[in-house]
């Protein structure tokens, strides 16, 4: 059921969230489109509140129907709509093909149920294992993430578990019915800095082995630097800079990417540089003006900047949402 | 002191208590206990021969050790109306009761659970409305009002069921249960709009949980979501409410049994009371107050079962 | 009662949400009528409510006797309204009591702390120890039925849950920057209780107390169902619903009757007692 050559894995066309808040509608996700093919990785990178965690969330049905939010766009994946499947296919895919980590293990793991039982949860409804096969293949998994004693383990419940052993455990399960694509939802914001990198290590060796497509959602470009091939920059619910990783690191567009950059630290840094931080804060969504989200906050904004919303524009396989994109010669395209 | 031995012992310190509380009220309240069993006709001979018999000429405090020392052995002493050991009246009349108690309790939660998740998955929605303001209306009815409603409905209006009067087991379960339902649906009918209350907050707390997103994640068909994820770690509050519900579930069978004519405790209770039977009286407030306390204490401990982060803290630490 | 039911009115009128004020109506018109009529009972020309008149036994309602005759002839109308009368002040008066010595019961621990609070949560929870009703009977039975002892017994149990609102909102104002305030300027223990804490106290108190009158009226009742409250042949809603029960199937209404008014009455105030509720302490409104 794999998809042609050039059939990305997902697909993704103009998706867009709205809440409706007491102060009116709120627009989370605004028009994003994006691709992966299999076997790469997506960095999806902003600050929190830009919509990277609801626009992933929607795409995959967590966020829609019931919790009062307003869904729209197209998402392909193999090239079936998943959007209009029936509850009972759709449920089918998400078991199957599709994985997610969420952000703090403390509290996506159901504190009153047994790690072995979580784990083994979809390969009995998807797989159709009975009770002693998912078991056992829970007790692998759990050795597949590098958990010491995993018989042993598998009949814990969570709260015996540190942090990072249960990010494991969310991965296990996450992997268990062998995905295509894996979502890590800020996978490692709520760990000790001393287990974010194994779990980053996991995620990508998980990834490499498995041949599994991974979206990777971060607030810390550092952390998508390394892990992911392609990046897309998120602000106020907008996708504002897409690129291979090399590129946006080498040559930003986007002043926003450029001020994130700058807000890292680098080793070839002289000792005691001073980290930049983008004054200001991301605007109110609730209350969207005319002009460029990021114009309150930008070093290069113009009149322009303040009466016209810029469009993402795509050209030599990157894309950028600025009327005075970095590193171009001024009015042209690269 | 480990958490299990310290609760033991304020268990067994709450016991003392309650029956020395028991024993008070029943002891020192105005009036001659000889006279409030003889009545105003007494002669003085009659009542200083009852008073010696019952040992009242003694401070009251060695009269409750006397007491409380039989009561350890298993004698709560003799009705002083028919000569009948309390206990045997008690154990004769106990299984009535819990099968009236735990009827309504299997009738409320049968109703309370799947009303709350119901209620749970669509918040606001129709069902929604209509279980809570069915909740709120059930709830503004006393009992004692509900079994009168309940028989004139069933009985007098369309003869279902019997009014009033108790089969045993032994003559027929069907026999047996059609004269349990009207009394056991009169406690269950109201004790079911607490429960789903509870029970539904607690769901639509725990159903806001990263978990729910994951269990959902993987494929979860939205029932199994709800039955295998929600339910069991958003029902702590329920078993609390439970256990707290018992005393008013004990209160009304007291009523019920009344109202439907059962051979229950509470019944016994009633009887001893309009008989004046002091000791009958005194042993069945006793043998009510600390099965209550009990159950409550069993209830707590229900708990460490059905949450595993309890257990780790009481018991391994 | 009435001005505890107009200060409602006038909390629900400025109340956050509009569309409560003509839900209130209906409920709230009820109670106002309850207590007009219980209190004006003597005046408005009602027969005496235990006059028997055997002759006229278990008359249907008619123009003659609104709502019909019991079982002894007498007229259902005015023991209702008179009924009215015994709920009204038991269910008043019994919260009032348990409030006033729990709530001085449950500012002292919270307030104190220490060996205070231990005695007072193990006072509070061997009282809990008891089924309430099991309780409350166990007292009259021996203290004598009248008004006064059921008011008494009933108040008696109203004592721990009194005890413990007032702990758990003492313990939360005790710290807080206004009582310390209050303490460094060196103000007394009872002036700080008194003048700081009781103040805030009395909010989630009379929401309380709301409640725990609609309690009451259903525990009087149960009371006098069983023959154990108020002593015949005083009219109380309880009681006559056990007179009714008698006749269940040949005047059915000298039961439901009584039970019907005192269902819209219950009905009424657990509406406008979860509306305050709502009010003083939206966190507790879900249970």
């Amino acid at each position: 059921m794999s998809g042609q050559p050039n059939t990305p894995l997902l697909s993704v066309r103009n998706a867009e969230v709205s809440f409706s808040t007491a102060r009116g509608p709120l627009r989370a996700v605004d028009g994003v489109s994006f691709d992966l093919q299999e076997g790469r990785t997506l960095g999806i990178v902003g600050e929190s509140g830009s919509g990277k965690s609801v626009l992933v969330r929607s795409l995959i049905g967590l966020v829609g129907a019931g919790s009062g939010a307003g869904v729209a766009g197209q998402v392909l994946f193999e090239g079936r709509d998943l959007r209009s499947l029936s509850p009972r296919e759709f449920r089918q895919v998400l078991g199957t093909e599709i994985g997610i980590v969420f952000q703090d293990p403390m509290t996506s793991l159901n504190p009153v149920m047994k790690i072995g039982r979580q784990i083994g949860e979809g390969l009995r409804l998807h797989r159709g294992l009975d009770s002693k096969a998912a078991a056992r293949r829970a007790v692998e998994l759990l050795n597949e993430v590098g958990i010491p004693e995993p018989e042993r383990r598998a009949g814990q419940y969570p709260h015996e578990m540190s942090g990072g052993m249960r990010q494991r455990v969310a991965i296990a399960i996450a992997i268990a019915c062998a995905p295509k694509l894996l979502i890590a939802d800020e996978p490692t914001t709520a760990l000790d800095v001393t287990v974010q990198r194994q779990i980053l290590d996991l995620l990508q060796g998980e990834q490499r082995q498995r041949g599994m497509a991974m979206i990777l959602i971060t607030h810390d470009l550092g952390v998508a630097a390394g892990r992911s091939d392609d990046i897309m920059v998120m602000y106020a619910g907008r996708a504002v800079e897409t690129a291979a990783t090399r590129d946006i690191f080498r040559s930003p567009r986007m002043p926003y990417t450029e001020a994130l950059l700058r807000s890292l630290p680098r080793l070839t840094d002289p000792t005691h540089t001073r980290l930049s931080a983008i004054p200001g804060r991301p605007p109110d969504l609730a209350r969207r003006s005319g002009g460029c989200a990021f114009g309150p906050r930008c070093l290069y904004r113009t009149e322009r900047c303040d009466a016209e919303q810029p469009r993402l524009t795509r050209g030599g396989g990157r894309g950028y949402a600025c009327f005075h994109p970095r590193g171009v010669a001024p009015g042209g395209v690269a | 002191m480990p958490w299990l031995a310290r609760q033991l012992v304020r268990l067994v310190v709450v016991l003392f208590c309650v029956t020395l509380l028991t024993y008070m009220i029943v002891n020192i309240l105005p009036g001659d206990v000889a006279i409030v069993i003889l009545g105003n006709l007494a002669t003085p001979e009659d009542i200083a021969g009852l008073r010696a018999d019952l040992g009242l000429d003694r401070p009251m405090l060695v009269r409750y050790f006397d007491w409380l020392g039989s009561a350890l052995s298993g004698d709560l002493g003799r009705s002083y109306r028919n000569g009948e050991p309390v206990v045997q009246a008690i154990v004769d009349r106990l299984p009535v009761s819990l099968q009236l108690m735990v009827m309504a309790q299997v009738i409320a939660l049968g109703i309370a659970i799947p009303v709350a998740l119901l209620a749970a998955r669509r918040p606001g929605g129709l069902f929604d409305r209509i279980s809570a303001s069915a909740a709120f209306g059930f709830l503004a009815m006393p009992n004692f009002m509900l079994g009168i409603v309940l028989i004139y409905l069933f009985s007098v209006s369309f003869d279902l069921l019997p009014a009033t009067g108790f089969t045993p087991v032994s003559e027929g379960l069907w026999d047996n249960l059609e004269s349990m339902i009207l009394p056991s649906l009169t406690l269950g009918l109201i004790e079911w709009t607490v429960l789903m209350r509870v029970l539904r907050s607690d769901l639509l707390t725990t159903l806001k949980e990263d978990f729910i997103l994951l269990a959902r994640a993987k494929g979860l068909p939205p029932w199994r979501v709800l039955l295998q994820h929600a339910l069991r770690p958003s029902s702590f509050t329920l078993i609390t409410i439970l256990g707290l519900n018992i005393g008013g579930l004990i209160g009304g069978a007291v009523i019920v049994e009344q109202i439907f004519a059962l051979p229950g405790v509470g019944r016994l209770l009633l009887g001893g009371i309009f008989n004046r039977d002091l000791i009958l009286v005194q042993g069945t407030v006793a043998f009510i107050a600390v099965g209550f306390v009990v159950i409550n204490f069993l209830v707590d401990m229900l708990y460490a079962v059905l949450d595993p982060r309890v257990r780790h803290v009481r018991f391994r630490s | 009662m009435s001005a505890s039911a107009a200060k409602v009115a006038a909390i629900a009128a400025t109340g956050p949400r509009r569309r409560w004020r003509w839900a209130l109506a209906l409920p709230l018109g009820w109670l106002l009528l309850v207590v007009f009529l219980a209190i004006t009972a003597d005046w408005i020309g009602l027969p005496d409510p235990s006059a028997q008149e055997l002759i006229l036994r278990r008359k249907p309602p008619s123009a003659e006797f609104l709502l019909g005759t019991d079982n002894l002839g007498r007229d259902m109308l005015s023991r209702v309204i008179y009924g009215a009368r015994t709920s009204l002040i038991v269910g008043i008066c019994a919260p009032i009591l348990g409030f006033l010595v729990g709530g001085a019961i449950g500012m002292s621990a919270g307030y104190f702390r220490g060996k205070v609070d231990t005695l007072a949560v193990g006072f509070i929870d061997i009282l809990l120890a008891f089924p309430s009703l099991v309780l409350a009977l166990t007292f009259t039975a021996y203290l004598g039925q009248s008004l006064f002892n059921v008011t008494l017994a009933l108040g008696i149990l109203s004592i721990p849950a009194a005890a413990r609102v007032a702990r758990a909102n003492t313990l939360a104002w005790a710290n807080r920057d206004f009582v310390l305030a209050a303490r460094t300027i060196g103000a007394s223990d009872w002036r700080i209780l008194t003048r700081e804490i009781l103040p805030n106290l009395l909010p989630p108190m009379f929401a309380f107390w709301l409640v725990a009158i609609s309690v009451i009226i259903v525990a009087e009742g149960a009371l006098s169902f069983l023959g154990l409250g108020i002593p015949a042949p005083q009219p109380s809603w309880g009681g006559m619903i056990a007179d009714g029960r008698e006749a269940l199937d040949v005047a059915p209404y000298t039961a439901l009757i009584p039970a019907a008014v005192m269902f819209a009455t219950v009905l009424s105030l657990n509406f406008v007692g979860d509306i305050v509720r709502n009010m003083v302490d939206p966190r507790r409104s879900a249970l």
